[in-house]
């Protein structure tokens, strides 16, 4: 479960990885533990977003900005007509999609620096331009079935 | 009136820990589990160690060992007798409603 610590954002891991690590040997391995783990991770992430800006806005805020807009544009096509199954499915994946894209590019960028994140350099690049593509085929799906 | 406390409970036992002496991470988590019976996990602990010194509470002593120690700083200091003070004020007033002082 040593891959764990690579969920933790960069900085916070260069800082307090390996100190981790040495109480991370010391415990027992119980799901307890790795619910923990995950919180922590959750945690880091909280901090590490609520520190860093992106054009003036803090991260955190940008996330919360973009999911409001998704909420917003599902909201009102959804009370256009009467929802059916496929289009409930065609709309979970592109949002799952969406999401994971915004999750890989945030990552990348913490990882490579802002600017080369958006290069198609990194297996991370490749793989948020590969979701956001999913993102844009499913939501047209989506599109097309609620009209 | 009573202050509300910016860190949770865990930071709190990680300050008394650290006024006894200095404790790297492991240590910290076995005087809390003998002391109180708290069982803090990993993320947990250095979730809040992470918060503690990034306000200036705690900083890292400089070591080679991979586990390094953690010491009170003055701050930290001021900052754990305050909030203890608050909690022995609304301590005294429970027991004394409950008749037990």
């Amino acid at each position: 479960m040593k891959w764990l610590i690579y969920l933790y954002p960069k900085s916070w891991r260069s800082r307090y990885g390996n100190e981790l690590m040495e109480v991370w040997k010391q415990t027992d391995k119980s799901f307890k533990i790795i619910v923990d783990l995950l919180l922590g991770i959750i945690d880091a992430w909280y901090l590490e977003l609520s520190e860093r800006k992106f054009c003036g806005f803090r991260m955190s805020q940008v996330v919360v900005l973009i999911s409001f807009i998704n909420i917003l544009i599902i909201s009102k096509l959804i009370s256009l007509r009467e929802v059916i199954l496929l289009e409930q499915i065609a709309l979970i994946i592109s949002m799952v999609s969406f999401l994971l894209a915004i999750v890989l590019l945030i990552a990348n960028m913490f990882k490579v620096g802002i600017v080369p994140a958006f290069s198609m350099k990194t297996k991370l690049a490749k793989a948020a331009v590969g979701f956001m593509g999913s993102y844009a085929v499913f939501f047209v799906t989506f599109l097309v079935l609620a009209n | 009136m009573v202050k509300k406390s910016r860190f949770s409970e865990n930071s709190l036992l990680i300050l008394i820990s650290l006024a006894e002496k200095e404790r790297h991470g492991y240590a910290i988590m076995e005087d809390i589990e003998k002391n109180y019976d708290i069982k803090l996990g990993p993320g947990t602990l250095y979730g809040a160690i992470a918060r503690l010194e990034k306000e200036g509470y705690i900083r890292v002593l400089e070591s080679e060992d991979r586990k390094k120690p953690y010491k009170l700083t003055e701050e930290g200091q001021q900052y754990l007798t305050e909030q203890l003070k608050e909690i022995q004020k609304v301590t005294t007033i429970g027991m004394k409603r409950l008749g037990l002082v």
